[in-house]
Parts: C-alpha cells; structure tokens; sequence
C-alpha cells in the first residue's frame, strides 16, 4: 500500500560511542575451561580469536552507561540536550540482579547521565535491538515528535558462554553459539540535521516469526546465570535464504544498485557467515567493490551492540573516511530481518584530552 | 494525521497463566472485533514486563505473532509476500502509552498502516502463586491513521531523575538455577503515595499545557495502585462533578502492563463512550514514571 510519507527532517547518526571492558578471554582459553573436554575449534569455525569479559563488579547497566559517556564526548550535544533515551540490550544486569524489568534500564541510564529533558523506554529485540531503537528513533524524529536522542545498549552476555562452558555435552550443542559472544556497551545519538554529505537512506526490518522458537535465552536450570539455546543448524539452513528476496525488494522499493555501497556492516556472527552475506550483496546489488567491517577476531558478537562496537571500533582507527556508504545488515533471533543504508560523515571519535589521559592511566 | 484505536480486547482466565497466550488470545479477539485481516497488522509491540521463564529472547512479541499468524514468514516462493515487525517495549504500567507514541512515528512516516499493541503479566513461572500480587492478564489495542483529527492528542512523559524508584521488579542473582521460575517486587512504604502525586502533576501539567476544559473530560482512564486511586486524581484534577472513571482495580486487581486498555475497553463495551467524547489516559509507575494523553473518540 503506497502512502503519502512526512519526510521533513532528514536523520543521521551525530554521534557514537562504545566501551569494552579490560579482561581478554581467548577461544582456546574458554574451550580449555570446560567441563566436557570436546574437540572443537572455535576460532577455526568461527574467526573469534578472542572476546572482552566482564569484571565481577560490571554489569549490563556498567556497559551501556560507560558507552554512552563516550558518545557524549564525541558529540556536540550535552546530556540535557537529548530528547529520548532509548535502551537496548537483551541482557538486564545490575548490581546483584540478574535481571530488572522496572524501572526501565533506560531511565536508570537517564539518571546516571543526568538527561533531565529526556523521556525514555527499553526496546527488547535479541541481536536487533540496537538498530530496531535505531529505526523507532529514526521516525519519530522525521515525523518531528523529537529533534534527537541516543540508542544505548549494554551486554554483559558472556553469561551464556559460561553457561556453554559448564553445560556442553557434545560438539553439536545447541549452545554452542553462546562460545561466541562477548561483552561490550554501545550508544549512537541521532538528530534531524542530516544533508546528502551525512543521512540515513533507508531502514527496513521483516520478523519471521514462524521461526521464532529456533533460539532461547533464559535462565538456566543447570547452572546460575543465563544461557542461549539455538537450532543453529535449521537457522541457517532453513531461514537465511530468505535475506535475497527481501534485499531484491529493498532494491526495487529504494532503486539502490550497482556500486552504491563501500562497506557492509552485518551482525558478527562468524567471519565465514560474514563473507556469504557480502558475496549475496555483491550479487544481487550488483556492487563489486563492497568490503565487509568486521572486529569479530578481537571482539566476537557482542549481540545487539556488535555492528556499532565494530563501527566505532573502525572510526576511531579512521579506516572510514568521511562519505562511506555503509548498508546494516541484521539477523537476528524473532527471527528479525533488518538493514539501514547510510552514508557517513562527520562521525568523529575525539582524541582524548592530556587530563582525560591522566585519569585514565591513573584509574586502570 | 492522528492516530486512533480501531478495537480493543482483554483476557483473563483461571486456566492461562502464559504470557504469550494470554496476549495473543487478547490479540485475536481485536483483530476479530477491528474489521482487519491479520496480514493488515504491520506492526506489532508487546509492553509486558512479567513474562514466561523470565524469557531475554526472542521479543515475546515474536512469540505472540506467530502465535497468532500475523504474516510469520515474510518470504513464500522467493518472493516478498507481506511483513510485520515486532518488538517488545518495557516501560512497566505506562507501556502503553510510550507504545503508542512509538507508533504515532512509525504510521505518520508511513513504515506502518496498523499497529497492533499487545500486553500481559504472569509470574514467570506459568502457574497461579497466590502471593503474586498482579493479575494474570492481557490485553490489545489496534491502533490505525485517522485524518479526522481524533485520536490520540499530544502524549507526555514524566520521569523522575533522582535516585527514588519507588518500585523494582527483578530477578535477583541469588535465584542460581531457581532464576527461571523467579521474581522479586520490592515497594517502598510512600510508593503509592508518591507515583500518585507524580500522576497528579504529569496530568495537571498537560490539562494547562494542552488548554484541556476538565469539563469537557468524559473519562479518567488510569493505572489503578488501589481502590481509591482514580477517585483520588479526578478530585485533585477538578474533574469529580463531570468526568467519570473506570476502576479495573475492584474487578481485577493490578493488571500492570494492561490496566489502561483494560479501562478503555471496559469503557466502551459498557457504552460509556460516545463519538467526539474526550477521555484522559493518565499512567504512573516504577521509576519514578508517568505518561499521560488526551484521547478524543
């Protein structure tokens, strides 16, 4: 159904920050630790070398707000400034709760930031939450309810590789997948300034729920904390070809074709997976030059944070220059189908200051 | 361009205690009442915080859709056939109004037509706990474009910023491997009283912002905290000689995420709404939070 469309306000991302914590775990490290001794290569099937765990005192909440300071550096806004607060991890943890469903997690970062101005809620979407907060955002601030505001998400998720590491039984697990993950916080602020040098395209996302009870994440009865249960086998054999007619739609609904694109952004899952999704891109854009943005060796998936740790990651190396054009891709469990199309400019990561140095070397 | 509720359903029964069946029963019996095919729903937001086995993911709202067979699989033959998209938003009893300003964007940018917006609250074990102090229950609303300027008017929000919550609801670590069938609400002694005078100046601030007659207001629709509650805010708003209110608290007791469409349902089906009447959605919660919205029928 074709409808007239309100387009005033054209979006971009301003601002970005993110936040892994210190501890480094290596795949062979993390096979080593469990309790089945089985002979998998993790880092063979998968690229991830290794993956950022959480101290004992960090939690969900830690992740996201150290994230979201760090996107306010790097912005031109302060926190009075924001509008909206959306949050968005699949993970809740604070202090000695496990999980906390009210207050919002969002209002609990809008304390800690100071955004007295801001009104706030929690998106919950697995891996997809970051770019679904992204979208709502994105609408409400073309529709003009807002100016701008700041998706947050924090992931304190290797609860599940824990949780992997205690209770595999054997190589073909439906938690094998939980090896993969690594904790990280994220935040994007978005405003209505964008122009053609910097502006969100377009943000499409499909659920197919039909496939919706291929992967869990719920507490454990084995062992204490989280744990993710997945047919990965019927996910990826039976659910993923459907991502070439939604891209051929998105290509005939948006006229995108040809060398459109410079990079693709997709959830990091695995490098080899990774590489597929740029190779059906490449195709059915028919765009030859696209390369694919990945820090899945150092950072493994990092669930709803991991293409804006990855993004960041890449600016603050400056390995994407001012005009990129970089399309999203998401899968996710729901099963959520997602992409945004964006072209990037003027998103900095601001060096630090002597004093902010000073502090930092003097807290670590 | 506004938006309006087309229909809306509540479900209780003794014999459901899941939170995605509860709400996808709901969901049915408002599709069944809107007129709608399902594959019209473009949209789908559940805004329930207790759920089935403390459930992370997928979205219960994914859960829901395919339950109630809401375009679950977008692709058929290699082709596009039809899409939703569905999430779940937590902002605890005031869900659903921060859902609806959610798909106020999303309609009037035209990514959707209808937005369907489920909701329920069940201990996350599934089964009845007679300590459990909220009310199995669920709930939907169906909200569509309008152009005929009824609908929801402007909705606010107010939340505290200080370190007072009032309110948690969590699952502790301590819980080990109980984690999946528990849930902790911890209340502070003044919460009811102070959600109420947050209610109260959220709703007092829009009725001048937004230039609102009290005499004009047909129905007080809130989250109830007790059997007073509604009474309470209509006098303290001037509202008690014109406006009445829906108590869902004497009949049901505290159905969290679902008490304000519980009230408009309720309103309507006992016909105490007629076209162009003005309803006032007042929310308050955990948080400090609150939400409120005029609503013309």
């Amino acid at each position: 159904m074709e409808m007239q469309i309100r387009n005033e306000n054209r979006v971009r991302f301003e601002s970005i920050g993110a936040y892994v914590p210190e501890k480094i775990v290596s795949s062979e490290d993390l096979i080593n630790r469990m309790k089945m001794k089985i002979d998998v290569d993790v880092e063979r099937i998968t690229g991830i070398k290794y993956r950022r765990c959480v101290s004992p005192s960090e939690k969900s909440f830690n992740l996201a707000l150290n994230a979201a300071h760090e996107c306010l550096r790097n912005s031109r806004y302060t926190a009075v400034d924001i509008d909206v607060i959306i949050y968005t991890s699949i993970t809740r943890s604070v202090d000695d709760k496990m999980l906390q469903y009210d207050p919002a997690m969002s209002q609990m970062i809008k304390k800690a930031i100071g955004a007295d101005r801001a009104f706030e809620f929690d998106i919950v979407n697995a891996c997809a939450g970051m770019l679904s907060g992204v979208y709502i955002l994105e609408s409400m601030i073309r529709s003009g309810a807002v100016k701008n505001g700041m998706v947050v998400s924090g992931e304190y998720i290797t609860t599940i590789a824990d949780r992997a590491v205690d209770e595999i039984s054997e190589p073909l697990d439906p938690q094998f997948a939980s090896l993969t993950v690594g904790d990280a916080g994220a935040a994007v602020i978005l405003d209505g300034d964008g122009d053609d040098s910097a502006c969100i395209d377009f943000i499409e996302f499909a659920t197919a729920a039909e496939f919706s009870e291929l992967a869990y994440g719920l507490p454990s009865e084995k062992t204490a904390g989280l744990q993710m249960v997945a047919d990965s086998k019927a996910i990826h054999m039976e659910v993923l070809g459907r991502v070439v007619p939604l891209l051929q739609a998105i290509r005939e609904k948006y006229n995108v074709d040809g060398d459109d694109y410079d990079y693709v952004l997709p959830h990091q899952t695995a490098l080899k997976i990774m590489e597929v999704g740029r190779q059906i891109l490449a195709q059915h854009f028919r765009t030859t030059r696209v390369a694919t943005l990945t820090r899945i060796q150092d950072f493994g998936n990092t669930a709803s944070t991991s293409h804006f740790l990855v993004l960041y990651d890449h600016l603050k190396e400056k390995n994407i220059p001012d005009g990129s054009k970089i399309i999203f891709f998401v899968f996710a469990s729901g099963i959520q189908f997602g992409f945004l199309s964006t072209k990037i400019g003027g998103l900095k990561i601001k060096e630090l200051e002597n004093d902010e140095l000073e502090l930092t070397e003097w807290a670590s | 361009m506004g938006i309006v509720i087309k229909s809306s359903a509540i479900c209780v029964d003794p014999e459901s205690n899941s939170a995605v069946e509860l709400a996808a029963r709901a969901g049915e019996e408002c599709m069944a009442n809107s007129g709608l095919r399902r594959e019209e729903v473009d949209l789908l937001i559940f805004t329930g915080v207790f759920r089935d086995d403390n459930i992370v993911e997928p979205a219960i709202a994914a859960l829901v859709q395919k339950r109630m067979g809401l375009n679950t699989d977008p692709v058929s033959d290699g082709n596009v056939i039809g899409t939703t998209f569905s999430f779940d938003l937590i902002k605890g009893r005031c869900g659903f109004l921060y859902a609806a300003k959610v798909a106020q964007g999303m309609i009037e940018n035209g990514r959707a037509a209808h937005a369907l917006i489920v909701s329920s609250d069940v201990h996350p074990s599934c089964k009845y706990h007679p300590e459990f102090p909220i009310t199995h229950s669920g709930a939907a609303a169906l909200l569509s474009r309008t152009e005929n300027g009824r609908g929801f008017q402007k909705i606010i929000f107010n939340s505290t910023t200080d370190s007072y919550t009032g309110e948690i609801v969590y699952v502790g670590e301590n819980e080990g491997t109980k984690a999946r069938k528990a849930i902790t609400i911890e209340r502070e002694k003044d919460y009811i009283l102070r959600a109420g005078d947050l209610a109260r100046k959220t709703a007092k601030k829009y009725v001048q912002g937004e230039s609102v007659n009290p005499r004009n207001v047909k129905l007080l629709i809130t989250t109830p905290h007790g059997k007073s509650w509604e009474k309470d805010l209509s006098r303290s708003l001037g509202m008690n000689h014109y406006t009445k209110s829906v108590n869902i608290y004497k009949k049901y007791g505290d159905t969290y995420s679902s008490a304000l469409i519980f009230g408009y349902f309720h309103a309507v089906r006992d016909e105490k709404l007629k076209e162009q009447d003005e309803v006032l959605f007042v929310a308050a919660g955990a948080g400090l939070s609150s939400a409120c919205c005029r609503y013309i029928v």
